[in-house]
């Protein structure tokens, strides 16, 4: 009688027989969460001694793509601290047309 | 603006400062039109470090990089002179910098960064350094009308159609 009662945790989906046979995201799962692709290293935090420079520009180069937008982290596999460095130097040399803001400048 | 005029080649000296003297240090790269020639840059690289000294601070290096192609227009040109200044210097000095840099009509971009809010004045100064600048690549030749004939005939028409109309009968 109590059974079902005991058994729902009020969260949907896991209801006895209603097909809640969702699983929760493992901890620490890769990108995507699907098992598939090995975990990035932020490359700045493995080697200390690579600066970011917004003057480099031909370093800067590995994080814009094709049409010169800024690489998101999940696809770079830089750390958020790394990564905001590296998006406000992209910007600095954008200024300075180190960088191109866009793939098509008229 | 210059008060004393200069002889060619002399540079203003650095002044000095009392012993723990803690000044801010900043670097500004300033983008100069690409039609100037390599004395005119000399000179308004020595206009720019009289400037700096005469407000007070202290220019530590200066690198020229040369003529370099730019990623999009600067004044209508594709190619700018790029200069680079190390300095120390108050927090007003860069203001005032900035303020003379805006009344130069050859200066088509300048960005000034604060690398540290306190270093001592005692730091040495370097000698500066000129870059080559982006090596003028030579022109691509054109392509043979030649070749491209030839292609057509191979191919049957024009490469790069992705309609994928191929199987549509003329």
């Amino acid at each position: 009688m109590n059974s079902t009662k005991e058994r729902s945790s009020g969260r949907p989906g896991d209801e006895a027989g209603a097909g809640g046979g969702r699983r929760r995201g493992g901890g620490g799962g890769g990108a995507g969460g699907s098992g598939f692709g090995r975990k990035k290293v932020c490359r700045f935090c493995a080697d200390r001694d690579l600066k970011i420079d917004y003057k480099e520009a031909s370093a800067l180069k590995l994080f814009i793509t094709e049409r010169s937008k800024i690489i998101p982290r999940r696809i770079s596999g830089n750390c958020a601290v790394h990564q905001r460095q590296v998006s406000q130097a992209i910007k600095r040399a954008r200024v300075l047309s180190l960088l191109p803001f866009t793939v098509t400048h008229s | 603006m210059d008060q004393t005029t200069q002889a060619a080649g002399e540079t203003s000296p650095a002044p000095t400062f009392p012993e723990g003297t803690k000044l801010r240090e900043y670097e500004t790269i300033f983008a100069l039109k690409a039609d100037l020639g390599d004395e005119a840059v000399e000179k308004f690289k020595e206009r720019i470090r009289a400037l700096i000294h005469r407000e007070g601070g202290k220019v530590i290096k200066v690198t020229i990089w040369g003529k370099k192609k730019t990623q999009y227009e600067l004044g209508r040109q594709t190619r700018a002179h790029y200069l680079h200044f190390h300095f120390l210097g108050g927090s007003r000095l860069v203001a005032e910098v900035e303020r003379n840099l805006r009344m130069f009509d050859d200066v088509v971009r300048y960005q000034s960064i604060k690398l540290n809010d306190e270093v001592d004045a005692s730091m040495p100064v370097e000698q500066d350094v000129k870059l080559a600048g982006d090596v003028d690549q030579p022109e691509r030749p054109a392509r043979e009308e030649r070749e491209r004939g030839d292609r057509r005939e191979e191919f049957g028409g024009e490469g790069g159609d992705t309609d994928g109309d191929e199987m549509e009968s003329a």
